[in-house]
C-alpha cells in the first residue's frame, strides 16, 4: 500500500499509515483487489479479529496475510502462548534483510515468539514498578546479517533525553556464546549487545535533538566563543572550543550529534561493563504507533571487531532481550528483561 | 554492604564499597559570618567551567540563603524528609544515613529533580526566617528573625553517593588528592548520581546529555593553586587546604586546626553519611539553634562558643587562621602566628602569605596645618 501523505509504501494493510500515522481512506478496496489478484482468501475491512486469527492459521502465506486489511497491522502482535525462555529460531531467507521496515512481509511470513519479561532486579539498582508483561521477538538472517524485530506494548513514546528526567524508550539484544550463562557475560565470556535508543533514532531522523527541542522559549545572550550565533549546534563550536561541551570533546558516543545508526553496538564482560565497540555497524529502525513499538535490530554475522561475537548458519547461540521504558525512569539496569535462551540460526531451509 | 567508618556521625556505616581513603583529601571551610552572598564564587566558576551549551541551569557552585533558599528547589528537606527522623546520640547519629535506608534495589535514599526544581535558582534570598513585624523583633544576639547564606560547591565526599550510586562506576575519587569526578567518557547518563546525590550537586547536560559536576578546579589544585571560587571570595570566608582524619590531625594545619582542634567548622548535613569534606563556621546571630543543629550536627554549640571566643580577643590563634582565608592564590600547608602575625607556608615550607592580626591603622588630625585644610577622612 501507498500512503497519500507521506508517499512511503507497506506490504501489509491497516486503517493508517504505519510510518505517518496518516488514515487510508479509499485503500480498503485497492487492498482488496490486490489480495484478489494473489489467490488469496477474501475477507475485508470488518474480520473479527478472532475469525482474522483463524484466518492467519488456514491461509499461511503472505499474500493471504494482506487481505486482513483494517485489522493487520494491531494483529501484528499476535497471542502465541507466552514463553519463559527464548527459544528463537533465526529464519533463513535470500536478499536483503527489511532493515528498516518492521511491517515489511518478510516479518510476517515467520513465525513469532511472545516473551514473558521480568524486572530485573539482580543487579542494583533494580527497576521499579511492574515489567514489561511481554515482548515479542522474530528473527531473520541471510547467511550476511541477522535481524531482530521486537514488538512490545508502550503507551508513551519517549524519544528525548533532553531533560534531567527524560528517559529515552530502548530495547536490546544480548548475543553469546553457547556457553554464556549469566546475563551480562563475564570476563572470560564477553557478550555482543545491540542496544536501539529512540532518541538516537529521533537525532537521525530530525536532526540533533538539542536544547530547544525541551526549552522551545530558551532565550541566552551567546556561548563563548560562539558571538552572534544564533541557536548554536554543538558542531558550530571549534575545535579550540569543543572542551565546553566536555562529552562531546572526549568522544562520548552519547553526546555526539552524528551517529551512524539508532543501534548502538556494545560489548559487556559483566553489569556495568558495557564499552562501545569500535566499528559501529550494527542497523535498525523502529516504529511508533497505536501504543506499540515495533523495532529493527541488525548486525553482520561476521565480527568487526576484537570481542565480537561470530554467528555462523547452523550454530546455536546464548540470547536475551530487554526493553526500557522511558516514561517508568527504566535506564541502565532499571529493566525488564527475558531470561536467557537459545538462539538458533536456520542452516537451510 | 560493606562498613567503613564515618568519623562525622561517630561509628561504622554501610556504604557500597570497601572504604579508600585518598592519601590525601583536598577540602575546604566555608566562615558563614562573613559571607555576603554577592556571588562572585559563583560567577567565577560559571564563566570558568559552565558557560557552554546545555550546562544553563548549572551552578557548581551557588549561595543560598538559609532557612528558606535552596538550589535546586527545597533539595534538603526534600531528602531530610524521605530519610525520617534522625536522632543523635551526643556526637555518635543513631539514625539511618542515607545508605542504610536505601530501599531494596536502590543504593541510597535520593530523588531525581525535575527542570522547574532547578528553575529558582536564587529562590528565598535575603527572606527572614520569621515575620519582622513582631513586637519581639529588637536587636539583640542571637536574632530572633535571622538569615544566613549558605555557600555550596560539591563536597569531594569521602564516601560520595555519586560514586556509590554509579551503576558502571564512571565515578572515580583520586587517590592523589580526593577529587571526586565523573568520567565523560564513561557515563552513560542515567543519572543514578543526580538522583542519589543528596546536595544535589551533580548535574545534568542537556546537549551532551551525560552528567557532569565541580571538579574542584583541579588543574589549579593540582599546580599548588586554590579553586577558583576560593581565590575570588570577596569576603575571604573561605579556606582551602588537605584535611586529616581526626586522630591523624596537625595543629598547624589551617583545615585540621578549624575542623579538628578548634572543632569551629562542621559539616554539612553529616547525618547524611557521607562525610562531606567542605566545612562550615556555623552562622554566630541564628536564634534557632535546633536549625542549625540540623545542618551542621551536634557541634553547633562548641563551634559558636569557640567563634565567639575568637572574637573577643581570646584567641589569636584562630583569628589568625581565619585570616589567611584568601589572602594567597596559593594552597596554604601550614600556619604558625607569631609576634602580631599570621604566616602561611606552601607544602615546601616556603612563607607565602604574612598577614597582620589587627591592621595598622594611622589616625591623623582633622586638620592639616601644612595644607590649612581639614581632612575628609583621618584613618
Amino acid at each position: 500500500m501507498r500512503c497519500s501523505r507521506c508517499g512511503r509504501t507497506w506490504h501489509v494493510g491497516g486503517d493508517a499509515c504505519p510510518y505517518c500515522g496518516a488514515p487510508t481512506e479509499g485503500q480498503a478496496e485497492a487492498s482488496r483487489k490486490e489480495a484478489g489478484d494473489h489467490g488469496g482468501t477474501s475477507g475485508g475491512g470488518a474480520l473479527s479479529r478472532r475469525r482474522f486469527l483463524g484466518g492467519l492459521a488456514l491461509a499461511g502465506g503472505a499474500a493471504g496475510l494482506a487481505v486482513a486489511g483494517l485489522a493487520a497491522t494491531r494483529t501484528f502482535l499476535s497471542q502465541e502462548p507466552v514463553q519463559q525462555v527464548p527459544q528463537v529460531t533465526s529464519h533463513l531467507v535470500s536478499g536483503d534483510l527489511p532493515v528498516e521496515d518492521p511491517y515489511a512481509v518478510a516479518w510476517l511470513r515467520i513465525g513469532e515468539q511472545r516473551l514473558a519479561m521480568q524486572v530485573q532486579n539482580v543487579v542494583v539498582p533494580f527497576k521499579t514498578g511492574a515489567a514489561l508483561p511481554t515482548v515479542s521477538v522474530r528473527s531473520l538472517h541471510n547467511g550476511r546479517e541477522i535481524a531482530f524485530r521486537l514488538e512490545w506494548e508502550d503507551p508513551h513514546l519517549d524519544d528525548l533525553t533532553v531533560r534531567t528526567d527524560q528517559f529515552r524508550d530502548a530495547c536490546g539484544v544480548l548475543l553469546g556464546s553457547p556457553t554464556a550463562v549469566w546475563t551480562m557475560g563475564s570476563p572470560d565470556d564477553p557478550v555482543t549487545i545491540l542496544h536501539w535508543k529512540a532518541d538516537w533514532q529521533r537525532d537521525l531522523e530530525q536532526g540533533y535533538q538539542d536544547l530547544e527541542a525541551a526549552f522551545p522559549n530558551a532565550a541566552f545572550d551567546f556561548y563563548p566563543p560562539l558571538v552572534g550565533v544564533a541557536r548554536p549546534s554543538p558542531e558550530d563550536y571549534p575545535p579550540e572550543a569543543r572542551h565546553r561541551l566536555p562529552g562531546l570533546a572526549v568522544g562520548n558516543p552519547l553526546s555526539q550529534p552524528r551517529r551512524p545508526s539508532a543501534v548502538e553496538k556494545l560489548q559487556a564482560m559483566g553489569p556495568g561493563t558495557i564499552l562501545t565497540l569500535p566499528t559501529q555497524d550494527a542497523r535498525g529502525r523502529g516504529v511508533w504507533r497505536d501504543g506499540r513499538w515495533a523495532v529493527v535490530l541488525t548486525k553482520r554475522l561476521e565480527p568487526s571487531d576484537q570481542g565480537e561475537l561470530r554467528l555462523e548458519p547452523g550454530g546455536s547461540y546464548a540470547v536475551a532481550f530487554a526493553v526500557w521504558l522511558g516514561s517508568a525512569g527504566d535506564r541502565g539496569a532499571r529493566k525488564s528483561i527475558s531470561q536467557l535462551g537459545t538462539l538458533w540460526l536456520e542452516a537451510s531451509r | 554492604m560493606p562498613r567503613v567508618y564515618n568519623w562525622q556521625i561517630g561509628r561504622e556505616m554501610e556504604y557500597p564499597f570497601e572504604a579508600a581513603r585518598p592519601r590525601r583529601q583536598a577540602a575546604a571551610v566555608f566562615d558563614t559570618n562573613k559571607c555576603i552572598a554577592c556571588q562572585t564564587c559563583t560567577m567565577a566558576c560559571k564563566t570558568t567551567w559552565t558557560s557552554g551549551r546545555g550546562q544553563e541551569y548549572m551552578f557548581w557552585n551557588n549561595v543560598e540563603t538559609k532557612p528558606w533558599g535552596s538550589y535546586p528547589l527545597a533539595w534538603d528537606v526534600r531528602v531530610l524528609e524521605m530519610l525520617g527522623v534522625q536522632r543523635w546520640q551526643g556526637e555518635r547519629y543513631v539514625g539511618k544515613t542515607i545508605f542504610e535506608a536505601a530501599a531494596l534495589g536502590e543504593r541510597a535514599v535520593g530523588y531525581l529533580p525535575d527542570d522547574l526544581d532547578y528553575a529558582y535558582p536564587n529562590r528565598g534570598e535575603d527572606e527572614i526566617s520569621d515575620s519582622a513585624l513582631g513586637q519581639r523583633f529588637y536587636l539583640r544576639l542571637p536574632h530572633d528573625a535571622w538569615f544566613f547564606y549558605l555557600p555550596r560547591i560539591c563536597n569531594h565526599c569521602t564516601y560520595p553517593a555519586c560514586l556509590g550510586s554509579c551503576p558502571r562506576t564512571a565515578i572515580y575519587k583520586r587517590p592523589e588528592d580526593g577529587i571526586v569526578l565523573v568520567d565523560q567518557q564513561r557515563c552513560r547518563g542515567y543519572r543514578e548520581c543526580v538522583k542519589n546525590c543528596p546536595y544535589k550537586k551533580v548535574f545534568y547536560n542537556h546537549v551532551t546529555r551525560v552528567a557532569e559536576k565541580c571538579v574542584l578546579c583541579y588543574p589549579a589544585v593540582e599546580r599548588g593553586i586554590q579553586p577558583r571560587c576560593m581565590r575570588n571570595c570577596i569576603g575571604k570566608i573561605r579556606t582551602f587546604g588537605f584535611i586529616n582524619t581526626p586522630e591523624r590531625a596537625e595543629p598547624d594545619n589551617p583545615v585540621d586546626f578549624l575542623v579538628h582542634v578548634r572543632k569551629v567548622a562542621l559539616p554539612l548535613l553529616p547525618q547524611l553519611g557521607l562525610e562531606p569534606n567542605v566545612y562550615y563556621i556555623p552562622p554566630v546571630h541564628v536564634g534557632n539553634l535546633d536549625f542549625l543543629r540540623m545542618l551542621f550536627g551536634p557541634g553547633v554549640d562548641g563551634a559558636i562558643a569557640a567563634y565567639r571566643r575568637a572574637m573577643a580577643g581570646e584567641d589569636p590563634e584562630l583569628v589568625g587562621v581565619l585570616l589567611l582565608a584568601v589572602s594567597t592564590d596559593r594552597i596554604v600547608h601550614r600556619f604558625k602566628v607569631q609576634g602580631g602575625y599570621v604566616y602561611g607556608y606552601g607544602e615546601d615550607g616556603s612563607e607565602l602569605v604574612r598577614v597582620p592580626l589587627k591592621e595598622p591603622t594611622q589616625v591623623r588630625d582633622f586638620y592639616d596645618r601644612e595644607l590649612q585644610a581639614y581632612r575628609h577622612n583621618v584613618t
